[in-house]
């Protein structure tokens, strides 16, 4: 008997295997993802996720100095397709208006700087159906990743999960990915790494081809240009200069709506920037985000489809000196 | 180290590793036809998880394995591994975080006196008899493994790994998963050998 059978027969399996109860929840919960990422890619949305996502960093503190209040005005809104705010000075603005304005002020930000970029979410999603007759549970979790700013440096996953399971985070190390390049944590971002992202183009023609890359339904383009334009902007550590970018790929999109005094998952009034979808796609759907004009800050990215919803609320992303740690359960 | 020591890799009958990979690569298009990697794994993956960290702390990285696996299954490589080894290596990522609580238990079994045997002794169950007569011994000797040597041996022991699906599943080399199970083998024979109850504890 060598030493591999010596240690298998002194320490047998455990009588009781997984206890019933505990795979049952854990292969729900593997479903309601799969469900979610195959929706997901059903949508015209690909590799982009349907959650957007947004940060305090940069474009969303330039909407805050544009100089151009959003004020409410639903009335103008109904008289004027397209228009969502009038300025104290009595000129309307409109969605496209703002978002290049914004992209201005966002080039000439200075780069920000430190170990990692955090994002902090909540994740909500209506997607577990229990009971006889049956019905929707929404689940929630926070996930923060933290991608570092060095090259070859590792990047790291945090979840906790406030649904179904006990609360119990985690902080997973992520491999680097090609060569040593930190791959973009998975679950709430992208295929790309840091490396693919610096070297996107600040051309907005050419950024809107790159992003469009992929794509196999040209008739949802703008649709998924939106999402993958948002979420390079809120997601991701993208230079201010791409942001910019990112910000007129936006504003070029026609359709965009702008609605003042929306409320986010979590009860925070902002302004929606929304775009729907009719389109021949198996499910249509209604892609937003919100923004707090006031604070300058971003606050949720929303998917509304007939068949489920989705949003991601973003409790705080920004550069951080800190290393990485376990997430804490707190919403706010 | 020529003759691999453990069954390689096994998935439940009827399935093959083959097969395995073409699920993961095409649960990036449909993510639920993951849960058949759940239905094919999660007890095995438990079981190994349990063997080190007892059966309670298993269930919770079981199922956090398996989330880990999920999101990063666009990563995974038919080409350059099986999707057991793939799990296991995650699992064993996971157990570091665990490391006191792996410890403490070896070093809690090595305090127990040897269970009892009960029935005849058979001929076939002879060696096994042994082996529960050491347990004390090989306990305190695992105990006592540098975490690396012991992962290593332990994803061959209790994971069923070839050596080679153990070097993939903690991303090292072959030759490096050869000499640190080479080392466990050799402290765990010393500890039988030795009578120096300093040894044993």
């Amino acid at each position: 008997m060598n030493e591999f059978d010596m240690v298998r027969t002194a320490f047998p399996p455990e009588p009781d295997g997984l206890r019933r109860d505990v795979a049952a929840t854990t292969r729900n919960e593997l479903q309601a993802m799969g469900r979610k990422a195959t929706n997901r890619r059903r949508q015209p949305i690909g590799r982009v996720k349907v959650g957007l996502a947004l940060t305090a960093c940069g474009a969303l503190v330039a909407l805050g100095l544009l100089g151009l209040p959003l004020l409410s005005s639903g009335e103008g809104a109904a008289q004027h397709p397209g228009v969502i705010g009038v300025v104290p000075d009595g000129h309307t603005a409109t969605a496209d208006q703002v978002l290049v304005s914004a992209a201005v002020r966002q080039e000439q930000q200075a780069t920000p700087s430190g170990k990692y970029f955090r994002t902090r979410w909540l994740e909500t999603i209506r997607a577990t159906r229990v009971g006889r007759p049956a019905s929707n549970l929404e689940r929630r979790r926070i996930t923060e990743t933290w991608v570092p700013a060095q090259a070859g440096a590792a990047a790291w996953l945090g979840l906790v999960d406030l649904g179904l399971r006990p609360a119990r985070p985690s902080l997973d190390k992520l491999p680097p990915d090609n060569g040593g390049d930190p791959a973009f944590p998975e679950g709430r971002s992208t295929s790309w790494t840091v490396a693919e992202i610096n070297a996107l183009p600040t051309d907005v023609v050419q950024l809107r081809t790159r992003l469009l890359a992929g794509l196999e339904q040209p008739a949802e383009a703008d649709r998924y240009v939106f999402q993958a334009a948002a979420r390079l902007l809120f997601e991701t550590p993208a230079s201010p200069q791409l942001r910019g970018a990112a910000l007129r790929v936006l504003a070029a999109i026609p359709g965009i709506q702008m609605r003042t005094g929306v409320s986010d998952p979590i009860g925070r009034k902002g302004t929606e920037f929304a775009l729907s979808t009719a389109g021949p796609a198996n499910q249509p759907g209604r892609a937003s985000i919100i923004i707090d004009t006031s604070a300058g800050t971003l606050l949720s990215s929303t998917y509304d489809a007939k068949v489920k919803a989705s949003s991601s609320v973003l409790l705080e992303a920004g550069w951080t000196d800190r290393l990485p740690q376990k997430p804490s359960t707190a919403v706010r | 180290m020529t003759t691999v020591e453990a069954a390689a890799g096994q998935g439940p009958p009827g399935t093959t590793a083959e097969e395995d990979g073409r699920v993961v690569e095409d649960s990036v298009a449909d993510g639920e036809l993951f849960t058949l990697i759940f239905d094919r794994y999660g007890e095995q993956v438990h079981a190994y998880l349990a063997r080190r960290v007892g059966p309670d702390v298993a269930e919770d990285l079981t199922a956090e394995t398996f989330f880990i696996a999920f999101r990063q299954r666009s990563r995974f490589d038919s080409h350059v591994g099986v999707v057991r080894a793939w799990l296991f290596g995650i699992a064993t990522n996971l157990l570091r975080r665990h490391r006191r609580t792996e410890t403490r238990r070896w070093r809690a079994m090595a305090k127990l006196p040897p269970p009892e045997i009960y029935g005849e002794l058979e001929e076939r169950a002879a060696t096994q008899l042994t082996a529960q007569a050491s347990r004390p011994r090989l306990a305190a000797a695992l105990a006592r493994l540098a975490p690396r040597d012991r992962e290593a041996f332990l994803l061959v022991a209790f994971g069923d790994l070839t050596y080679d699906e153990a070097a993939k599943a903690l991303g090292i080399a072959h030759g490096t998963v050869c000499s640190r199970i080479a080392r466990a083998r050799r402290r765990i024979r010393e500890s039988l050998d030795h009578t120096d109850p300093r040894s044993v504890q």
